[in-house]
């Protein structure tokens, strides 16, 4: 599938998953409710997984093995959030599942690491994470139009950047080999939440989600808005 | 809808990442210290000269290094060992001490040539390293050398290919022959039988119990293939393996202190960091840094040949000492620093910061 069509269902499913649960909101019973979001943030990683060469890599002179790298330490990111969840009577929240991708912000350092003796560069500006937000559980409050919601939930996540290795006088991209160098964790995230509704289905909403564990513990974390959309 | 697209459209506009224009520092921000290794630094010389002596005696130079080698004396094909003048020996002798005093230990890397300084031919050089004669001279000569020293090193041009015996004999005749004292020797980088010249002539299984230590001359990586760096740090770690695989004696890897300009027609002479500075000054030239972090430059001579200079400086330097972390070559392997003088002048200070107490 070409790039910009990928980019554009990306776009477009949430945005049809949202209007889809508006209808379904709107007549949906009093007690169980479905509701959506989507969201954009920007997060700030304390430290950046070590990433991980998949598989050995060979050079004009020499075969890596596989094995990590160190840290390249923190790492700005920004990212959109498409979400789903259910309420009930009001009070509890049970988020169901989402996905999220982040992609690096600003000036980022290339960063030199040592595999196996050779120098490696870490190109830190190139970060993506993507990230499956697993079901988790919440309490929700509502005075008036202002609602607040605070949920902790399970998160899978992959982080990679491109990187090169020195051959004498060329560099070799590592990605271009079988696998590329990258991280995988299983992580708890928290979610607290200010909204105030915009009509009887919307709402607009200030969050902050701190990492409490996602490569490491209390990670950093993000901060955002979101566009819920659910009774 | 349209609050959907706003908050679309707000992600996008955020934007993507860049590259900051600092220099990458090695291990990101936490940074990775250097290993404390037996690091030794050769001056291509009998006596040290000015810039050279007041390097060695600071205490930057002293925290990071531990022992100096001389290459010098010079082994002759009629068996002498120049210098033969007892003056000259006299003030080799005092250089040693001074170097001694200053808390070093000092080793002398016998090497041969002819009194221009230049290798014997292969076939001279065949006939001196096969005679048991010219073996007995040389170590007869040899003595004084080895009784002003801490220890002799081997430094040998390369030999004829295919006669590993003979400098396996001349190691063993030597060992013999300076009693108690250290000797070491070094050996080119081989990964395989026949890769460089003259390696088929070191049989390190057999050279490994006659010496205290093997100094690999994992130097002048790009001699033969273009342009390049003067070492690639992963090249030096598969050569100190191959090593390893033959003998058990402690082994040595060599970091070149100089650089290399790579001039038209295959044309290339070493230069010194200061000399590499100074013609990129001279012709404008826009100094990057190569994939090992050995800055390099292209410039064109008066003469419109085209150029190519590769050097090192205390950042690359300081990283592939890094990326010789103890997992990937172990705590035992030391470091020969090659050509004092021709080096960054911040390398020891940068170094002395940088290594793990």
């Amino acid at each position: 599938m070409p790039r910009r069509a990928r980019a554009a269902l990306a776009c477009w499913l949430p945005l049809a998953g949202l209007l889809l649960v508006s209808r379904e909101s709107r007549a949906a019973g009093p007690d169980v409710h479905l509701e959506t979001s989507l969201d954009a943030r920007a997060m700030e990683l304390r430290r950046m997984p070590a990433m991980v060469l998949q598989s050995p890599y060979a050079t004009s002179v020499r075969t890596l093995p596989s094995g990590p790298l160190s840290s390249s330490g923190p790492q700005a990111l920004v990212g959109i959030t498409y979400d789903a969840g259910i309420a009930v009577a009001r009070r509890w929240m049970v988020p169901l599942f989402g996905l999220e991708f982040s992609w690096a912000v600003g000036s980022s350092p290339d960063v030199i690491e040592g595999l196996d003796g050779s120098i490696v560069h870490l190109h830190t500006w190139t970060s993506k994470m993507v990230t499956l937000l697993l079901p988790g559980f919440g309490v929700r409050a509502v005075h008036r139009r202002w609602m607040f919601d605070l949920s902790a939930r399970g998160v899978v996540s992959v982080a990679w950047m491109t990187a090169t290795v020195a051959d004498g006088s060329s560099s070799l991209d590592l990605s271009d080999q079988n696998d590329s160098v990258f991280a995988a964790t299983l992580g708890v995230r928290a979610d607290a939440e200010v909204c105030r509704r915009l009509d009887p289905v919307e709402r607009a909403c200030l969050f902050v989600s701190p990492a409490l564990y996602e490569f490491s513990a209390l990670n950093g974390g993000s901060i955002g808005l979101r566009w819920e959309v659910g009774p | 809808m349209r609050r959907a697209w706003l908050a679309c459209a707000a992600a996008a506009v955020l934007g993507c990442g860049s590259q900051s224009d600092t220099l990458g520092r090695f291990g990101g921000e936490q940074g990775t210290p250097i290993p404390k290794r037996a690091a030794s630094v050769l001056v291509p010389a009998c006596q040290l000269d000015a810039w050279q002596s007041e390097t060695i005696a600071s205490s930057a130079a002293k925290s990071v290094l531990g022992t100096v080698i001389l290459l010098c004396p010079t082994m002759r094909d009629d068996g002498t060992i120049a210098p033969a003048e007892s003056s000259a020996q006299h003030e080799l002798a005092q250089q040693v001490s001074q170097l001694r005093t200053l808390g070093y230990a000092v080793r002398l890397a016998v090497t041969m040539a002819d009194e221009l300084g230049q290798p014997y031919p292969a076939q001279t050089m065949q006939s001196s390293l096969g005679s048991a004669t010219w073996r007995a001279q040389i170590v007869a000569n040899a003595a004084p050398f080895a009784a002003m020293a801490d220890g002799l090193d081997l430094q040998l041009p390369p030999p004829p290919a295919g006669e590993p015996q003979d400098v396996t004999s001349l190691t063993a005749a030597l060992a013999h022959g300076i009693g108690g004292k250290h000797l070491g020797i070094f050996a080119p980088p081989s990964l395989k039988p026949g890769d460089v010249p003259g390696a088929d002539a070191y049989d390190l299984a057999s050279l490994g119990p006659l010496v205290d230590r093997v100094h690999l001359l994992t130097l002048d990586y790009s001699c033969c293939n273009g342009a390049g760096p003067t070492i690639d740090p992963g090249w030096a770690v598969d050569v100190e393996r191959t090593a390893r695989g033959s003998t058990s004696a402690p082994v040595d890897v060599s970091y070149p202190l100089y650089g290399w300009d790579f001039g038209p027609n295959g044309a290339s002479r070493s230069v010194s960091y200061l000399e590499a500075e100074q013609v990129a000054g001279d012709t404008h030239a826009t100094v990057r840094r190569g994939p090992t972090g050995e800055p390099f430059y292209d410039w064109t001579d008066t003469a419109g040949g085209s150029h190519e200079t590769w050097f090192d400086d205390a950042t690359s330097t300081s990283w592939a000492l890094a990326a010789w972390d103890t997992q990937t070559l172990p705590g035992d392997v030391g470091v020969v620093f090659w050509g004092l003088g021709s080096e960054d002048p911040q390398l020891w200070t940068t170094l002395a910061g940088e290594v793990m107490r």
